[in-house]
C-alpha cells in the first residue's frame, strides 16, 4: 500500500521532521544529560551563545533540558496514541461485530464521549489518580479513543455494505474473519491519517497538561513542563519559554504535514489539476466523411476529447445529423459515445478539452463561446437517470419553466401553460398538479416523461438522449422511446441517442454510428443494423453477442475474446486489431480511415481486400 | 399451471421447492403465496420489473428476509424453521450483481477461492490445486491466483464470481443479474461460462433478471413475476412462444429486439 502512496512535499518533508525529532529523541540524552541536569550558581541568565534559551532557577540550561525532554514526550505521545488506536479500533470493531442493537448503543455512547473536551476528560483523571507521566498517557489516551472508535464503526458500516463482504457472510466466514480480512485492510488508510493527526493532538494535550502543571512531574520533565518553568520569567528572559513552544510547534508542525500527506495521498481525487487547458493539437486529417455535408442540422468534424495530459479519450470523430433525423451512437462503455454528445452539448467536464475541425448545432457554432441562452434553448438534453436529472428540494413547475423564462422571455403563467402542453404530450398523467409536486412523487417513468417534455420545452433543434432508457423497466422503455419518435415526427425534432443497447438503437433510429476505443468504427442506415447486415467486424461482433427473442439458442452467443485498448494505449493502427478475427499486419500498423461505401461509411482495411480479391 | 411444470420435472429430484410464500415488509406485501420447484440440473429464469419482488425472493432463499409464510425446502429440508448454520448457508451461494464489489480488492484472486473453500483458515498454499481447477473451470489461467480483482476485466472479475459460488459445492446458485453491470461482449463471455459449467457440472440454478433475451439463452424453465405475483411459470419454448398471461405479452412486446419500435398498447 505504501508504494502506492504519492510522495507530496507535505508528506516527505513531515516524514523528515518527525525522523529528526526521533533522532533526536534517542541521542540527545546521551549528549546534554549533564548539562540539563547540573546544577550550577548561574541562574536565570538570558539566552547567550553559550546558553541558547538561557538557564532557569536551578541554573540548568534550558537549551539542554528541552533537548533530553525530547524523547519523554515522544514515548509519551507515542503510547498515547496506541492506546488511543488500539483502545478505539477495538471498542470501534467489537460494537460493529457485535450486532445491530450492540452497535446502535455503542455508537450512543461514543456519541457522548467525543462531546466532551479531552482536556477536560484528563484533568478529571487527574484529580482522581494524581499527576503523573502514567496518569497523562492513560487519561489523553482514553479520551482520544472516541475519535477512533467512531470512524472504525462509520467505515465499516459502509464496507459492510460491499457485496463481497455479504458473500462472505454466507460462504460462512466467521465474524473475527470477517473483521480482520474484510473490513479492517479496506478501512486502513484513512485509519491510518486519524493516526498522524491523534499524534498530534496527543503531543498538544500532553504539553498542555505538563504546562498547567497537572502532567509530568519533577525529576521527570517534557517539553510542557520546561515550558511551565521557563513561563515564570518570562517579561525579562523570554527564551526559557519561546524555546521549547518552537520545538512543541516544530514538532506538532511534522505530524500535522504526515497526516495531511496521507490525507491527500490516498484520496485519489485529491491533487487533481483542475482547469488546466490541454494543448491544441494541430488537426491531422482532411475532413472526413459527412462533415463537410451542406444541409447538415449539427456537425462534428474530426471532434476529440482530450484530458489534461494529452490522452484523447475521443479520437478525431467526424459525423453529421441531418435535420429531423433520428441518428443513434452505439458503443460499449469506454468508447466514448457520451463524451462525443456532451462535447456536442457544450457539456464536459471541466478536466476535459474539446477539440473539433468544426462543431456546429445550427448556426451555432459550439467552437467558439456560443451564448448561454442560445445552447440552452437550441439543444435539449435528456439524460439516463430522471432521479438525479431533477433537483429533488425544488417543485417540478419552476424547474421545467426555468429556461422558458430566463432565455425565452416567457411570462410565468404562459410558461406554466406551456409546460402543462408538454407534459400532457409526453402523457405525463395529471399534467397540471404535477407542477406543484417535487420530483420524488413521481415514478421513474413519469420523471423521465417529464425530463423528455422540459428537453422539449424549448423547441430545441436537437435533443441529445444519453442511454434515456437504461435506468427503466422495460415496458416503460418502450414508451419512453415512443415518445422521443413522436417527437421526431410530430415536430420535426433531429434527436442524438445515445446507447450501449443495439435492441433499443434499432427501435427508433434512422442512421446509427458505431464507436469503439473512442473512434467511429462504422456508420450504417437502420435497415442494416436490423438485417444484421454490418461492414465493419465489430459491429459483427457486438450483434452476434446481442441475445434477442428470435436467435438460435442452441448454440452459445459469440463473445469477443480481450479487451479494448485503454485510450492512453491506442495502437497507431486499428483499436479492434488485437480482437478481431480477420486481423493481418497490415490493421496493426496503420489506421484505417472511414471509407463511403453504398449504404455508409466503415472504417476496416478488410473492406479492400475483398476488392483486391474480386479485381 | 404449475401443475402442468411440476409434472414434467417428475423423476428427476427437486432441489428447491417454494411453497406459497409470503413476505411483507411492515402492511406491504412484496411477496404474495408465490410458489415454485426448481427440479436438479435445472435453471428456472425469475424474471419481472422493478418492485416484483424477484430480489426479495432470493433474499429470502438466502435466509436474509424473513418470510410472513409458507416454506422454503432446499433438498426436501424446511429452510423456514431450521436454524441457518454454517452448513446450511453453504448449501445455497449467490453470484451478485456488480463484479466490482463483490470481490474484496484488498485480497488475491487466491485468497478469495481459498476463503470459500474454507472460510476459517482459508490457507491458499492447502488448497492450491483445488484453487487452480475452480479458475480453470471459469476458464481462466491457474496463475491468476495470485493478483488482486483490480487487474481483471468486469467479465473477468464476474467469472472468478462465479469460480468463488461453485468453490461451496451448493446445492442451488442463486444469479442475481449477474451480467447487468457488464458490456454486451462482456456478458456474452459470462453467459458461455454458465453454459458450459451447467452442461459440465449438472448446476441447479435461479437465474435473476430483468432482460428477457438474457433469460431466453440461460433458462428452462421461467417464471414471471409481477407486485410479487406469480403471474406465469413455464417451460422457455412455452413462454416465449405461446406466453399465456397478458402480461408476459406485455413484456415480451417491449423487447426492443432489432426491429423498429412497435408501439405498446
Amino acid at each position: 500500500m505504501m508504494q502506492k502512496l504519492r510522495r507530496s512535499p507535505a508528506l516527505m518533508l513531515g516524514l523528515a521532521g518527525l525522523a529528526f525529532f526521533v533522532v533526536l529523541g534517542i541521542v540527545a540524552p546521551f549528549i546534554w544529560t549533564d548539562r540539563a541536569e547540573t546544577l550550577t550558581d548561574q541562574t536565570h541568565l538570558a539566552a547567550s551563545a553559550e546558553h541558547w534559551f538561557g538557564t532557569d532557577a536551578l541554573g540548568r540550561d534550558i537549551f539542554a533540558r528541552t533537548m533530553v525532554a525530547t524523547r519523554l514526550t515522544l514515548l509519551m505521545c507515542l503510547a498515547t496514541t496506541a492506546i488511543a488506536a488500539v483502545g478505539g479500533i477495538g471498542f470501534g470493531a467489537a460494537i460493529w461485530v457485535g450486532g445491530p442493537r450492540v452497535r446502535a448503543l455503542g455508537q450512543r455512547v461514543i456519541d457522548v464521549l467525543i462531546s466532551y473536551p479531552s482536556v477536560i476528560f484528563a484533568l478529571a483523571m487527574v484529580a482522581i489518580l494524581g499527576p503523573g507521566v502514567g496518569t497523562s498517557i492513560v487519561a489523553i489516551g482514553l479520551a482520544t479513543c472516541p475519535a477512533f472508535a467512531r470512524l472504525t464503526t462509520n467505515l465499516a458500516a459502509s464496507i459492510a455494505g460491499r457485496d463481497f463482504v455479504s458473500t462472505a457472510r454466507l460462504l460462512g466466514v466467521p465474524p473475527s474473519r470477517l473483521l480482520r480480512r474484510h473490513i479492517l485492510p479496506n478501512i486502513a488508510e484513512p485509519l491510518l491519517v486519524l493516526l498522524s493527526v491523534a499524534f498530534t493532538v496527543s503531543l498538544k494535550a500532553l504539553s498542555g497538561l505538563s504546562f498547567l502543571g497537572v502532567g509530568v512531574q519533577a525529576p521527570d520533565y517534557d517539553w510542557g513542563a520546561v515550558l511551565h518553568k521557563g513561563l515564570e520569567g518570562i517579561y525579562l528572559n523570554p527564551w526559557p519559554a519561546l524555546g521549547p513552544s518552537l520545538v512543541i510547534i516544530l514538532a506538532g508542525l511534522s505530524g500535522g504535514l504526515i497526516g495531511d500527506g496521507l490525507a491527500a495521498a490516498v484520496n485519489p481525487a485529491a491533487g487533481r489539476k483542475r482547469g488546466y487547458r490541454a494543448k491544441v493539437e494541430a488537426l491531422t486529417s482532411v475532413p472526413a466523411y459527412d462533415a463537410h455535408d451542406e444541409d447538415a442540422l449539427a456537425v462534428a468534424d474530426r471532434l476529440s476529447v482530450v484530458l489534461p495530459d494529452g490522452t484523447r479519450l475521443v479520437d478525431e470523430v467526424s459525423f453529421a445529423i441531418k435535420p429531423s433525423e433520428v441518428l443513434g451512437l452505439v458503443g460499449e462503455s469506454g468508447s466514448g459515445k457520451s463524451l462525443t454528445a456532451m462535447a456536442l452539448a457544450k457539456l464536459l467536464p471541466d478536466d476535459l478539452t474539446a477539440v473539433a475541425g468544426t462543431l456546429k448545432v445550427g448556426d451555432l457554432d459550439l467552437n467558439g463561446r456560443p451564448p448561454a441562452g442560445r445552447l440552452a434553448t437550441e439543444i435539449g438534453i435528456v439524460y439516463q437517470d430522471p432521479s438525479a436529472s431533477f433537483n429533488p428540494t425544488l417543485k417540478l413547475g419552476g424547474q421545467l419553466t426555468e429556461t422558458l423564462r430566463k432565455h425565452g422571455g416567457a411570462s410565468r403563467a404562459a410558461a406554466a401553460e406551456q409546460a402543462v402542453g408538454q407534459l400532457a404530450a409526453a402523457r405525463v398523467t395529471l399534467p397540471e398538479q404535477r407542477l406543484k409536486q417535487y420530483p420524488y412523487e413521481l415514478s421513474g417513468g413519469m420523471r423521465q416523461r417529464a425530463m423528455i417534455a422540459s428537453a422539449l420545452l424549448t423547441s430545441p433543434k436537437l435533443l441529445i438522449a444519453d442511454e434515456p432508457t437504461t435506468a427503466l423497466d422495460v415496458t416503460v422503455q418502450a414508451e419512453v422511446l415512443g415518445l422521443l419518435r413522436e417527437a421526431n415526427e410530430r415536430d420535426g425534432t433531429a434527436i442524438l441517442l445515445i446507447s450501449h443497447d443495439v435492441g433499443v438503437i434499432s427501435a427508433i433510429c434512422d442512421r446509427v454510428v458505431v464507436m469503439y476505443a473512442g473512434r467511429i468504427v462504422e456508420t450504417l442506415p437502420i435497415e442494416r443494423l436490423r438485417a444484421g447486415e454490418a461492414e465493419h467486424p465489430y459491429t459483427h461482433a457486438l450483434l452476434a453477442a446481442t441475445p434477442t427473442l428470435h436467435s438460435p439458442v442452441d448454440e452459445p452467443l459469440s463473445s469477443i475474446p480481450g479487451r479494448p485498448p485503454h485510450p492512453a494505449g491506442r495502437p497507431a493502427g486499428c483499436a479492434f486489431a488485437s480482437r478481431c478475427p480477420l486481423a493481418r499486419q497490415q490493421c496493426h500498423d496503420e489506421l484505417p480511415v472511414l471509407t463511403v461505401t453504398d449504404t455508409g461509411a466503415t472504417a476496416c482495411h478488410a473492406l479492400h481486400w475483398d476488392k483486391e480479391v474480386l479485381a | 399451471m404449475t401443475d402442468a411444470i411440476q409434472k414434467a420435472g417428475a423423476g428427476t429430484t427437486t432441489v428447491l421447492e417454494v411453497q406459497d410464500l409470503d413476505v411483507a415488509f411492515g402492511k406491504h406485501h412484496v411477496l404474495k403465496e408465490v410458489s415454485l420447484t426448481v427440479p436438479q440440473g435445472r435453471t428456472l429464469g425469475l424474471v419481472g420489473e422493478s418492485g416484483s419482488g424477484k430480489s426479495t425472493l432470493a433474499k429470502a432463499i438466502v435466509g436474509l428476509v424473513k418470510p410472513a409464510g409458507g416454506r422454503i425446502l432446499l433438498d426436501g429440508v424446511d429452510l423456514t424453521h431450521t436454524k441457518r448454520t454454517v452448513a446450511v448457508r453453504r448449501r445455497v451461494q449467490m453470484i451478485p450483481q456488480d463484479p466490482y464489489s463483490s470481490l474484496n480488492p484488498r485480497m488475491t484472486i487466491g485468497e478469495t477461492l481459498a476463503e470459500a473453500l474454507d472460510p476459517r483458515r482459508a490457507s491458499v498454499k492447502a488448497h492450491r490445486t483445488e484453487i487452480e481447477a475452480l479458475l480453470n473451470r471459469v476458464a481462466l489461467d491457474g496463475e491468476v491466483a495470485a493478483r488482486h480483482p483490480q487487474e481483471f476485466s468486469g467479465g473477468q472479475r464476474q467469472r472468478i464470481a462465479v469460480a468463488r459460488a461453485l468453490a461451496v459445492r451448493p446445492a442451488l446458485i442463486i444469479a442475481d443479474e449477474v451480467t447487468s453491470a457488464l458490456d454486451t461482449s462482456v456478458q456474452a463471455e459470462v453467459l458461455g461460462v454458465l453454459r458450459e459449467l451447467r452442461r459440465e457440472l449438472d448446476l441447479t440454478m435461479l437465474f435473476i433478471s430483468h432482460d428477457l433475451a438474457v433469460v431466453r439463452h440461460v433458462c428452462d424453465e421461467v417464471a414471471v413475476l409481477k407486485d410479487g405475483e406469480l403471474v406465469e411459470l413455464a417451460a422457455r419454448d412455452a413462454l416465449f412462444g405461446e406466453p399465456r398471461h397478458p402480461y408476459t405479452r406485455l413484456l415480451l412486446d417491449s423487447v426492443p429486439d432489432g426491429g423498429p419500435l412497435r408501439t405498446a398498447g
